[in-house]
């Protein structure tokens, strides 16, 4: 399998008046062409902010402190990746009512995407086809707010893959739809995916969608990789007490009325993070050592690692 | 407990149309459906946030329909709304404990128990009494809702309309509030309304449960009988579409997708309003009588050829 990106202990920044947070500490994964990586994680684990750096998109207040990022075997930078953006590389983000600009035309707002990138070829033409391709009859001279949420959603996955990029990355696509339009997009995806051998990193904090989508998975919690694995891995063999925790917490398909088990306590300050594991003070399997040093990462299968110091034990 | 007749309400275009259904003491009854289907504006009418256009609503056996605001008044103390959104439905310009108290201040509560109260309440649902002085930003969303809960409480209500109360919070701390809702309702004896679209928590916290679209519910029953043995089309795929979080048992359902859109509520479909992204439809469903029907079991549907 070919390597089509490899982020290398990324460590991002937003400085804010109230100090630096630490919004990704130190992560580092691999994507092989045609996979779905799904990364999942609460708010403010990191997980949108590390997909920002990796497009260049972490904003004034945000910095990229350390770390390597390489696509398709070249270090990205700040300049290189305006070219790759939009282009080999492409972003849907979570909230369709607000991504798409409101004062422009959704067919202008499809066509600069080809003229920025130099498209060789009859752009209307392609603007129609990749419009159908997403189920949208090409209505080109309406504003976004003509069509429904599940419809912008789909433009804006048409405009993100109008290039024909060779990665994705679709940070919440469905959260803010309904079920059943959730099924029609991620078919869809399924679908792009299969035709043109894109690869896929897919955002949720759904784990139902990730069991139905992911080749492997992503678990972050204050801005550090907790466990990653093959999804029957992270499902099936389960190491790590956040990713055991997140799994109880929802009702069991087998046994609905079954009490749920959550995880206590609230997501750590990122401001003020805990010293040792920022999981520590919501574990229940926290031991001293949690507190005082952040945990090394345990290799369980070639494909199946975690970060928690019960590793310890297994290593023995 | 709470009896609802034919209620309907119209903001030009009908939102609820001809809804029925009844809520025994102490259960939790689960009201399911998409963006736009008349969930949330069925709840606030119920407890007259809206003023209905027709229909009946019944509670504790008395006629509440066509009370004044003053007359309301009473009722209110007796049944509480928690909102969908922790962040837009607490004043931010009120601490936690003025926020928990307002509602005892307007019904009248004797002010010396106030303050014991609200420490209570805080108590009850999982804070401390030391954070009564703070105010709304200083909390996280899954504490901010707890509040939403203990100002719900504090007057004692019978029965609590719970609008979508989960769904901007985290899945680890979605688990915390259901649990705390479940826990409340045994040790209060409270009767719930619990409006959502997330179908796998709904199913968990109630025992019967109402599918609507637009504006009609197609479908009640039991929560196991509905989840096992769907019988209208609509609930068929809705419930095809909830993503399942075990891969194994992921790639072997069968997906149902519905094909286009919710139809726009100011033109709606004639006869069956789902017809025209009915995957079972026939010539006659633009013209059939959708009345629910007891399908036996008191599993009521909506479609007469299921």
């Amino acid at each position: 399998m070919t390597e089509i990106l490899s982020v290398q202990d990324l460590h991002t920044s937003f400085y804010t008046s109230m100090g630096e947070v630490k919004a990704v500490d130190g992560i580092s994964f691999t994507l092989n062409k045609g996979e779905v990586l799904g990364i999942v994680g609460e708010s403010g684990s990191g997980k949108s902010a590390s997909m920002l750096s990796i497009m260049g998109l972490a904003g004034r207040s945000g910095r990229v402190k350390a770390g390597k990022i390489i696509f398709n075997n070249q270090e990205l930078n700040a300049e290189n990746v305006r070219n790759l953006r939009g282009k080999n590389i492409s972003m849907i983000f979570q909230d369709p009512m607000t991504s798409l600009n409101p004062v422009l035309t959704i067919g202008y707002q499809l066509r600069e995407v080809l003229r920025r990138h130099k498209w060789q070829g009859d752009i209307r033409a392609r603007v129609n086809e990749m419009l159908e391709l997403v189920g949208i009859v090409p209505r080109l001279k309406n504003y976004p707010h003509e069509f429904s949420g599940g419809q912008r959603q789909r433009i804006m996955i048409a405009s993100s893959i109008i290039c024909n990029p060779e990665l994705l990355i679709a940070d919440e696509p469905t959260t803010a739809l309904d079920v059943t339009v959730q099924a029609q997009i991620l078919s869809l995806l399924r679908g792009l995916r299969e035709k043109f051998g894109m690869s896929l990193i897919l955002i949720t904090h759904d784990l139902g969608v990730i069991a139905g989508e992911a080749d492997k998975v992503i678990v972050m919690y204050g801005g550090r990789i907790m466990e990653e694995g093959t999804t029957r891995e992270i499902f099936y063999s389960t190491a790590h007490p956040y990713t055991k925790g997140l799994l109880r917490s929802v009702p069991n398909p087998e046994n609905p009325e079954a009490r749920l088990i959550p995880i206590e306590g609230q997501p750590p300050n990122l401001l003020n993070p805990p010293k040792g594991c920022p999981f520590v003070k919501r574990c229940p399997q926290a031991m001293k050592i949690c507190l005082e040093h952040k945990p090394e990462t345990f290799t369980l299968s070639q494909t199946h690692k975690f970060s928690c110091w019960l590793g310890v034990k297994n290593d023995a | 407990m709470l009896e609802v007749v034919n209620l309907k309400k119209y903001f030009d275009v009908p939102a609820v149309n001809d809804v029925s259904f009844v809520i025994h003491k102490g259960e939790t009854h689960g009201l399911v459906g998409e963006s736009g289907c008349g969930k949330t504006t069925t709840g606030r009418t119920i407890i007259k946030l809206y003023e209905p256009d027709a229909g009946k609503i019944i509670f504790a056996d008395q006629d509440i329909t066509h009370l004044t605001p003053e007359e309301m008044l009473p009722f209110r103390k007796r049944m509480q709304m928690i909102f969908q959104d922790p962040y837009s439905s607490l004043n931010p310009r009120m601490t936690a404990g003025d926020i928990i108290k307002e509602p005892m201040i307007i019904h009248k509560f004797p002010k010396d128990e106030i303050d014991d109260r609200v420490n209570n309440l805080l108590k009850l649902v999982g804070l401390n009494s030391e954070q009564a002085g703070r105010y709304p930003h200083e909390f996280s969303g899954g504490q901010r809702q707890r509040i939403g809960i203990a100002r719900a409480l504090a007057v004692e209500p019978e029965l609590i309309i719970c609008d979508e109360p989960i769904s901007a919070l985290d899945v680890s701390i979605q688990a915390q509030i259901v649990n705390m809702l479940e826990d409340l309702q045994h040790e209060l004896g409270l009767t719930y309304l619990f409006i959502a679209h997330d179908l796998s928590m709904v199913r968990h916290i109630s025992s019967r449960i109402a599918v609507m679209y637009l504006g009609k519910i197609v479908e009640l029953a039991k929560s196991d009988e509905l989840y096992s043995r769907p019988l209208h089309p609509y609930t068929v795929s809705l419930l095809s579409s909830v993503p399942i979080p075990d891969p194994d048992k992921s790639t072997q359902r069968k997906l149902i997708t519905l094909k286009g859109e919710i139809p726009n509520a100011s033109n709606i479909p004639s006869g069956c309003n789902f017809h025209t992204r009915c995957p079972k439809a026939k010539p006659e469903c633009a013209k059939v009588d959708v009345s629910l029907q007891d399908k036996g079991n008191n599993h009521f549907c909506a479609c007469p050829f299921v």
